[in-house]
């Protein structure tokens, strides 16, 4: 049997080659993993106890420094924030993201402690297609990273490996390492990254020339890529472990990689406000809460919450966002909690049921491609609140949206500018204003809709 | 594991996962480590010991006087070199070296980042003192192994810790002082000296009432006695946690049968720290192979098999500031198959003796003398002590109330002869009282004739 890479960090201290003593930012990393490492294990109310009481310095603080949760206890029904508990926390109003677009400002901690570190913005749009902006501390953003490397571990990964990362944000870039945090403890490999809008056959390609080890990518976009590489031979044998993220996993991904890329799969649920959501178990199927960062909720439509395999909304809290907290949010995914998994570990388990999708676009030489816009492409244009792109035909799309005013004609030609830009064709595209955005098929906001059956 | 362990955090509004200190991140960092390679194989374990002997050979022939010329002596011709085979040729260091060659053992210089050079006088049993310096950064590496311990044990770090040490005046602490409390919020701690008779030791147990009690072997025995002699009893110790050499054979029997709580275990030394650890679900000790590697020899000075005995030779793998390589104990210990718990960590079946505590006899046999503290109950003697003076004979010095009787001596004497399966002369000394080893521990058997 072949050991799993041992994971020794790189020493800061000549001599002490084994264990090492990293420097202090890999000390810092390591402490937290090891906390990782061990309330992994702890039972589901020990974990449970643990997190309201981070919840209830978080609700403290917010009640004190944030103007929108003033009031909130005492419209709760709470009487101090240490009366919260799993039952009074129902009584917190569920937050909406048409509450941060409408007033963002509001969410914002007047006096952040300098020791949370520098505030950090992030554009979404997240399961719904509703563009916003949201704000985290440094302290924060280090716990949603911790939570990406306990992954890379979980999945035995080997740091010397390379890693690709396939994603809508990346152009095409050599990195020396992965990366914080592994990079800040560890000797990684290399990384590289793609942009996710770019044809599936030179994602391909590149993916063989680059011969990773590991891959990253939006599942839409990995399911089109393993498709691809089966119709034309190209499958990219160098890859031992394929990452899913952002969109639902398809049912037969897991299969599909293990079968035509001789890779193992893992899939993630995550979102840009508050990074790792989820993190598969190394050793089942189940998606494994990731407690010790955000307290999911999964609700009924009457606010209770749900039995194991009942379907609900899910509402979560980033525990250690104090710069803008977000506290309840309201996501737009739908899920359905798991019974206790049987790899022992008391992170409560989650199945997806419906979170954000995408179509696969294609232009009129037959090409496809992924199309994810982010959020700040589309406010950089136009106040928009909610958009879709449909595809209706190779050569014609129509974007809707949902805003206060129709956009006016200088809006609506950079609009149509940008996105000829971003898809690389001059579709014929129409634009129109709508109330709402239709959900898809089984109750899924769809990003991008293609029409075009074939 | 049932309750969250105590992390200390120094941000207030951020307590899970706490943001811990400097120094809690430091040890912290380590466990993340001694976590995953407690369950490496012993191969792999072997592997980064000798990567990190390395380091430590290189530094020690570089820079410190004494191992000057000893890759020479040992047949290695390069640091690269210096593998399980060559390092077996690799001359063994002496308490008496230590003692004689203290400052050709110190480095003259020390590489970066290791911080402040302490010293640390230790007696062992023998009672002649020796003195180690180690680093701030390497002592690091004991202090690991302490916390290690204490996770293993699943202790409840918010719980009062009680401590009879040597060293320790009668004194209360808001924590268990460091390593813990540097990485965790814990309880408070008592202390208290071991130097102490029994009497006093026990009442300060009932009066402070610990869930914890640390103490030697020995030292803690003695109290369950003395729990026994007096009908008392402490009422909320969960565990004993005895350390250094080797406990008394029937401790945790009589700490279940008195008490009802469980021993830990652990075997160290004053000048490296913890060396073994008990199993946690065992009660044979893991080798700490992340700080030390301890070899069991022969006395041909190969290795010994699982179920051998032998001599306990260590390194200490990061002190650079004096480097103890290939250092000799005085122990002996039985080396013991691989662990069922599944930890790759070497097991050590257990503790035999000291070498200073070993009897022998005029054929030549050597062996620990067990004496089991029934054998005394039916004589006047409270306390007494073994010292053997020459081959045939031993010197039984006792404290009674009065003096034994010719009748008595004789009866000891022959039931001693039965125990020792020799026939000894004996010479019967009263005293007031036997007085401890300067480390504070208290030796039955003493002699003065095998080193």
């Amino acid at each position: 049997m072949i050991e799993p890479h041992p994971w020794i960090p790189f020493p800061d201290r000549a001599g002490f080659a084994w264990p090492a003593l990293p420097t202090a930012d890999g000390q810092a990393v390591l402490a937290i993993q090891f906390q990782l490492d061990v309330s992994q294990w702890l039972a589901p109310a020990a974990i449970a106890e643990q997190q309201f009481r981070q919840l209830r310095r978080l609700a403290r603080f917010a009640a004190e420094r944030v103007p929108q949760y003033r009031g909130h206890l005492g419209r709760s029904g709470i009487a101090d924030p240490d009366a919260i508990d799993a039952q009074s926390f129902l009584r917190w109003p569920v937050l909406t993201k048409a509450e941060i677009q409408h007033d963002g400002e509001r969410f914002l901690a007047q006096g952040l402690p300098q020791s949370h570190g520098d505030v950090h913005w992030v554009s979404t749009s997240g399961s719904t297609g509703q563009p916003l902006r949201a704000a985290d501390s440094g302290i924060g953003v280090y716990f949603q990273q911790a939570l990406w490397l306990r992954g890379h571990l979980w999945y035995e990964l080997d740091p010397r490996g390379k890693f690709a990362i396939i994603r809508s944000s990346s152009a095409r870039t050599v990195n020396p390492d992965w990366g914080p945090p592994a990079n800040m403890a560890f000797r990684t490999g290399r990384s590289v990254t793609f942009a996710s809008m770019e044809y599936h056959r030179a994602q391909l390609e590149w993916l063989r020339e680059e011969a990773p080890a590991y891959l990253l990518a939006n599942n839409t976009n990995l399911r089109a890529l393993i498709d691809l590489s089966l119709r034309h031979d190209l499958a990219p044998t160098s890859i031992r472990t394929v990452i899913g993220f952002a969109d639902m996993a398809p049912p037969d991904i897991s299969s599909l990689a293990r079968a035509h890329w001789n890779a193992r799969y893992f899939n993630t649920y995550s979102c840009n406000e508050m990074g790792v959501l989820a993190l598969q178990c190394p050793l089942t199927d189940h998606l494994h809460v990731q407690s010790e960062n955000v307290l999911l909720e999964i609700l009924r439509p009457d606010g209770a919450p749900c039995a194991p395999g009942e379907i609900g909304r899910v509402i979560v809290t980033d525990l250690h966002n104090f710069a803008m907290p977000l506290i309840r949010y309201e996501l737009g995914d739908q899920a359905a909690p798991g019974l206790p998994c049987a790899c022992g570990r008391g992170l409560p388990v989650l199945e997806m049921v419906a979170g954000r999708t995408h179509d696969l676009a294609v232009d009129p030489t037959g090409r496809s491609f992924f199309v994810h816009l982010g959020a700040g492409f589309w406010t950089k244009i136009a106040p928009i609140v909610q958009r879709q792109i449909v595809q209706l035909a190779p050569d014609r799309l129509e974007i809707r949206y949902v805003a206060e005013r129709d956009l006016s004609s200088d809006e609506i030609a950079g609009l149509v500018r940008e996105i000829r830009a971003a898809m690389r064709y001059d579709y014929a595209i129409t634009c129109t204003r709508v109330p709402s955005i239709a959900l898809g098929p089984s109750g899924k906001f769809v990003d991008f809709v293609s029409m075009i059956r074939g | 594991m049932a309750d969250a362990l105590p992390f200390s955090t120094v941000l207030p509004e951020i307590g899970w996962p706490a943001v811990p200190s400097v120094a809690g991140q430091a040890l912290l960092a380590l466990q993340f480590q001694l976590h995953r390679s407690q369950w490496w194989s012993a191969e792999m374990l072997a592997q980064h010991q000798f990567r990190q002997l390395r380091e430590l050979v290189g530094h020690a022939v570089a820079s410190v006087p004494f191992y000057r010329g000893h890759l020479k002596r040992a047949s290695i011709f390069a640091i690269g070199g210096v593998n399980p085979t060559s390092f077996a040729r690799w001359p063994i260091l002496t308490r008496a070296d230590l003692r004689s060659a203290a400052d050709a053992l110190t480095a003259a210089r020390l590489p970066t980042g290791h911080g402040p050079v302490t010293w640390n006088s230790t007696t062992g049993s023998t009672g002649q003192p020796v003195r180690v310096a180690n680093s701030e950064a390497g002592l690091l590496y004991h202090a690991a192994a302490v916390l290690r311990s204490q996770l293993w044990y699943g202790l409840d770090l918010r719980a009062r810790l009680g401590a009879i040490r040597p060293a320790a005046e009668e004194a209360a602490h808001a924590d268990w002082g460091p390593p813990t409390s540097l990485a965790f919020d814990t309880g408070a701690s008592c202390t208290y000296s071991i130097t102490r008779d029994p009497t006093e030791q026990f009442d300060w147990l009932c009066r402070e009432e610990p869930d914890y009690l640390l103490s030697l072997g020995h030292n803690l025995r003695s109290l369950i006695e003395e729990s026994v002699r007096t009908g008392r009893r402490p009422q909320k110790l969960k565990a004993l946690l005895s350390y250094a050499d080797k406990p008394p054979p029937d401790l945790r029997r009589r700490a279940r049968e008195v008490w009802d709580v469980p021993v830990f275990d652990t075997y160290s030394a004053g000048e490296l720290g913890p060396l073994a650890l008990q199993c946690p679900q065992h009660e044979h000790l893991h080798v700490q192979s992340e700080s030390v590697l301890l070899e069991i020899l022969r006395d041909d000075g190969t290795p010994c098999a699982p179920g051998e005995t032998g001599r306990v030779v260590v390194t200490d793998l990061h002190n650079f500031a004096m480097p103890l390589i290939r250092y000799e104990l005085g122990d002996y210990a039985e080396a013991a198959a691989p662990c069922p718990c599944g930890r790759g960590l070497p097991v050590i079946g257990a503790i035999a003796g000291r070498a200073s505590n070993m009897a022998i006899d005029p054929s030549g046999r050597r062996f620990w003398p067990l004496l089991s503290p029934e054998f005394w109950l039916d004589t006047p003697i409270t306390q007494r002590q073994l010292v053997q003076k020459t081959a045939s004979r031993i010197e039984l010095r006792y404290v009674a109330a009065t003096a034994l009787t010719p009748a008595q001596e004789t009866a000891v004497a022959a039931g001693l002869s039965r125990t020792l399966r020799y026939e000894f002369d004996y010479d019967f000394v009263r005293v007031t009282e036997i007085p401890r080893a300067p480390g504070g521990k208290y030796q039955e058997f003493v002699s003065e004739i095998v080193r």
